[in-house]
């Protein structure tokens, strides 16, 4: 699957402006298989390969259904740094406490693109930790970069974790219909928080988010209803 | 006008700050690792602090449209101090080489003691090897020897002096600096330090060339809107509107340019490329559908 998502990043540079030395540059990143390095280059990914966001068509290209989610709209450095990530934690004995590591040594851009690989290294369950503390960020787009179009959390949350990412979703403007896989981890519980949390709104006379229905009723009565 | 705050600690300011600064014009700053009021006891605190000015205080900015920018470095106070200061040199190249970071700073002299000098030495040689421009504080006593003793070692060192702005410079000290290449900042402080007509006689007698001002806001008794104010107080004694531009928007921008990281365009650490291809911004910013 890494090779799937490698080839698609090196197509990806090849073209473009100083598409050969982007293409250079990744390739040796990734041929080191020295962790420091590795992390030298994941600092360095957006001033060597550039942030410039790759057209959304082309990920549909890419045949992995979790690889063409985290590639859709994503920019050029950060799937360099999935890439290297991903590396990274196949040559290194302990992969979460790298991740760990490189998740709380980062800035925001490199925070966003550890959470994007998540569910694309190696078994994946092993971060849910890491993913569930990401939720508690009061960055924005920190937060988002787990909650938002990121097969991750569906799959690999606690009940309590997934709940409280939805929750906050709501509070913060994330649309529902962003957060993959979500009917399949509907529950009451979840159902009980957003109706306790609409009509707190609702008493204090403030608005309620536009899709807060979506999390109080059932997936199973919307199918039934419509 | 657009302005550039080059030296402003947003980390012990609110955002009713940001908000105002945003208002008065204020669109980039610079915040320079500094102490926090009293000493840390530890290099991990160190550490978070770095992290904050990499993360979350970039957030805050952005909320108010205000892009941020940090130096990164081991201040002069508490270089002194031996339960950190090793430990906190061994960090810092972990985050100089960060995006974000358009110098090495605040570094320089306080009390001037020979442990001061090896570790501003230490770092204008971090400063060269990660191709970074440096902000040198100087000591608030004694400030004409410390300025002198500033200028000498970075001439020792042979460290390039376009690449160095001197900070909190005064009437006595700022001619030495013009004298060399170095830049000259100016902390424009409501008591100490610099004031809005001083600097308006020193921009008369001096000109515009290699002068940059800062409010150097802090925990302190201090004001964020000094830039914008000292700005206002140019052009009210007749200083040109380019002059005044240059002082508060070109000069600070090429100075930290140097860096290679002073990335102006939008800040798109803040915006999800995801929302916009999907089209469903239709939550942010806008007020959501009131149910009743
Ligand atoms: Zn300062």
């Amino acid at each position: 699957m890494s090779a799937q998502l490698e080839q698609y990043v090196y197509a990806k540079l090849a073209g473009g402006l100083h598409g050969r030395s982007r293409l250079d540059w990744l390739s040796r990143a990734l041929a080191i298989c020295d962790v420091q390095t590795l992390n030298a280059a994941f600092v360095l990914a957006s001033r060597t390969i550039g942030s410039d966001v790759l057209p959304p068509s082309d990920a549909e290209a890419l045949a992995d259904a979790d690889l063409a989610c985290i590639a859709h709209g994503a920019p050029a450095d950060e799937l360099a740094r999935i890439c290297v990530l991903i590396r990274a934690t196949r040559a290194h004995g302990d992969p979460v406490a790298l991740a760990t590591e490189w998740y709380r040594r980062g800035d925001n851009r490199e925070k966003r693109a550890v959470l994007r690989a998540l569910s694309v290294l190696d078994d994946p369950d092993r971060y849910a930790e890491l993913g569930a503390a990401a939720c508690r960020s009061s960055v924005q787009l920190v937060f988002e970069a787990i909650c938002s179009s990121n097969p991750f959390p569906a799959r690999h949350f606690s009940d309590l974790a997934f709940n409280q990412m939805v929750l906050k979703a709501l509070f913060t403007g994330v649309p529902v219909s962003s957060i993959q896989g979500f009917d399949a981890r509907w529950n009451q519980e979840l159902s009980r928080m957003a109706s306790d949390y609409a009509r707190e709104r609702l008493v204090a006379g403030r608005s309620v988010p536009v899709d807060i229905d979506r999390v109080i009723a059932s997936p199973a009565a919307a199918t039934e209803a419509s | 006008m657009r302005m550039f705050d080059p030296h402003v600690h947003m980390t012990s300011r609110t955002t009713d700050d940001y908000e105002a600064m945003a208002n008065r014009g204020i669109a980039a700053i610079v915040e320079p690792a500094f102490w926090l009021g009293q000493p840390r006891t530890n290099a991990a605190t160190f550490e978070d602090y770095f992290l904050s000015l990499l993360g979350w205080e970039p957030f805050r900015a952005s909320q108010f449209g205000i892009r941020h920018f940090c130096t990164i470095g081991l201040n002069p106070k508490e270089a002194n101090d031996p339960r950190v200061a090793a430990e906190v040199l061994d960090l810092l190249p972990r985050y100089l080489v960060k995006d974000g970071v358009v110098a090495v700073g605040e570094i320089g002299y306080d009390d001037m003691t020979p442990t001061e000098e090896t570790y501003f030495a230490a770092q204008l040689e971090l400063a060269a090897t990660f191709e970074l421009p440096v902000l040198v504080h100087t000591p608030h006593r004694d400030k004409k020897r410390g300025t002198e003793r500033s200028l000498a070692l970075i001439q020792d060192m042979r460290f390039p002096e376009e690449r160095v702005l001197i900070d909190h410079n005064n009437e006595e000290t700022l001619p030495l600096v013009l004298d060399t290449g170095c830049w000259a900042g100016h902390s424009i402080y409501p008591d100490t330090k610099m004031d809005e007509e001083r600097m308006v006689v020193l921009v008369k007698k001096y000109g515009k060339e290699r002068i940059i001002v800062n409010s150097a806001a802090d925990w302190g008794k201090s004001d964020p809107l000094k830039v914008a104010k000292t700005a206002g107080r140019m052009l009210e004694r007749g200083i040109s509107r380019a002059d005044v531009e240059a002082i508060v928007w070109d000069n600070p921008i090429r100075f930290f340019s140097q860096s290679g990281r002073l990335d102006l365009g939008p800040d798109d650490t803040m915006v999800d490329q995801r929302r916009q291809f999907e089209g469903n911004s239709v939550l942010r910013g806008q007020e959501p559908l009131v149910r009743s």
